[in-house]
């Protein structure tokens, strides 16, 4: 399970997230600084990359949603040799183990500060996106604060994702 | 340091940031000691690149490499990444081939081990043409010791598995020993777990008091000493896989020596665990 949460995690936030999206992101809001931007590449991250956020969104809510449940310790009693484990024993033992993770890490407070991050990220979005759906490139200059206000608090989601941990944390 | 790892150049790229102040993780300074303490200059002269590249880089990178003037002399590309990704576990390694030159990109596949010992980053920046050959075939045998814990991923069970029934079986002990306490602090322990977490607590304590709470741990539950000689020899190996290397300690070796055929004593479970504790999580946490 952690596995497959590790690769989708490196599948959003690596690959696309920060590799892509901030990339793209950042191209566009400096061609806006400028005093004639090239307005068929701005019209092209409007038409590629805006929208993917828009359509990654509920990918990321689901990946934090399952953040605890794949990153606990208690994975190690489903696989060999302690998934061999009696079910009682394993019963016990992952409610123990989990506990003390949670004890240890602040696994849940990053998730409420990945979350959080997330919300502000999308309620920025929402609405921008209503420049972005109707603006021309003057109108898209006259924005380009909030672009950048945009860029920091998806820098920060970004951020917000590395930090949780990439392998399971036993002790 | 050898004098000839001094003379070669080390060149550091990520995603175009031609000066950035880490490379997967690892603080540049590092690397600008290893060339004689002065800043990375001659990107040209390069022998080695340590490059934090996406996957879509590869090919033009591949496309570009003998005309690059930043990649001329480059004979390896050692590929380092942030933290663990499953995806430099599996990746191949690549062999470029224009002629007589030869250049390879090598994927590190143990991130922890590269930022945690000096001895293996060390051997990644002196790695020669032959090495790297034998780590494009896959052929981590040849290596040296520091070498193949870059190249081989790294894969543990045994001991997280010990670390599991250590927690299971200091939580339930009534003890009050110092040990005990300290275990118990480690690994997050308070008291109003008791009765919580462990419907049954006599059942459960009694659980742990019994050799075969333990016994998963040997192979097919056989509890003679060929298994705890297999146990023993796994958990040596994983132990040696993370941080400098260090041999298994006495105190694991103590426990395991008995497990299968006697009940482990309170002092030695909770020694084992600060053991484990401190080795797979860091001394401080």
């Amino acid at each position: 399970m952690v596995d497959e949460w590790q690769l989708r995690r490196s599948e959003l936030n690596h690959q696309w997230l920060k590799n892509e999206f901030i990339r793209h992101l950042r191209a566009f809001i400096q061609r806006l600084s400028r005093p004639e931007p090239d307005e068929r590449r701005l019209a092209e991250f409007v038409r590629a990359d805006w929208p993917k956020l828009a359509e990654r969104r509920d990918d990321l809510a689901n990946l934090l949603a399952t953040a605890e449940d794949a990153l606990s310790p208690r994975q190690v009693l489903e696989e060999p040799p302690l998934s061999s484990c009696g079910p009682e024993t394993r019963a016990w033992l992952s409610r123990l183990v989990h506990a003390l993770w949670l004890q240890r890490t602040p696994i849940r407070r990053r998730v409420e500060e990945a979350s959080a991050a997330l919300g502000e990220v999308w309620e920025c979005y929402v609405g921008l996106d209503q420049v972005v759906e109707r603006a021309g490139p003057d109108e898209l200059r006259s924005a380009a604060k909030l672009f950048s206000a945009f860029a920091a608090k998806v820098d920060r989601l970004s951020r917000c994702l590395t930090e949780l941990p990439s392998r399971i944390e036993v002790v | 340091m050898g004098s000839e790892l001094v003379k070669r150049a080390v060149a550091l790229w990520e995603h175009g940031v031609e000066r950035p102040s880490a490379v997967g993780g690892i603080p540049v300074e590092y690397w600008t000691t290893l060339i004689d303490g002065s800043p990375v200059e001659g990107w040209q002269h390069a022998e080695l690149a340590v490059m934090h590249l996406r996957d879509t880089d590869l090919p033009a990178l591949e496309r570009d490499w003998r005309d690059s003037a930043l990649l001329q002399d480059v004979f390896v590309v050692v590929r380092v990444t942030e933290g663990q990704r499953l995806s430099f576990e599996t990746a191949k390694h690549r062999r470029w081939k224009e002629g007589e030159n030869v250049a390879f990109v090598l994927h590190v596949r143990n991130h922890r081990a590269v930022t945690t010992n000096s001895q293996v980053r060390r051997a990644l920046l002196a790695i020669s043409p032959e090495e790297a050959e034998n780590i494009w075939k896959e052929d981590l045998q040849s290596l040296s010791p520091a070498l193949r814990r870059a190249f081989a991923p790294e894969s543990l069970s045994t001991l997280p598995a010990l670390a599991v029934l250590c927690q299971g079986y200091l939580a339930v002990q009534d003890g009050g020993t110092e040990t005990l306490r300290a275990a118990r602090e480690r690994m997050g322990w308070r008291e109003e777990f008791r009765g919580s977490l462990v419907d049954d607590r006599e059942h459960a304590a009694s659980a742990t008091t019994v050799p075969s709470f333990w016994t998963v741990l040997l192979a097919d539950h056989t509890k003679d000493e060929e298994s705890r000689r297999e146990l023993l020899s796994k958990a040596a190996t994983e132990w040696g896989s993370i941080g400098s290397g260090e041999d298994l300690p006495s105190v694991v070796k103590d426990l395991i020596s008995v497990i299968g055929k006697d009940t482990p004593h309170e002092q030695q479970v909770a020694k084992a665990y600060l053991a484990i504790a401190r080795h797979l999580g860091g001394a401080d946490g």
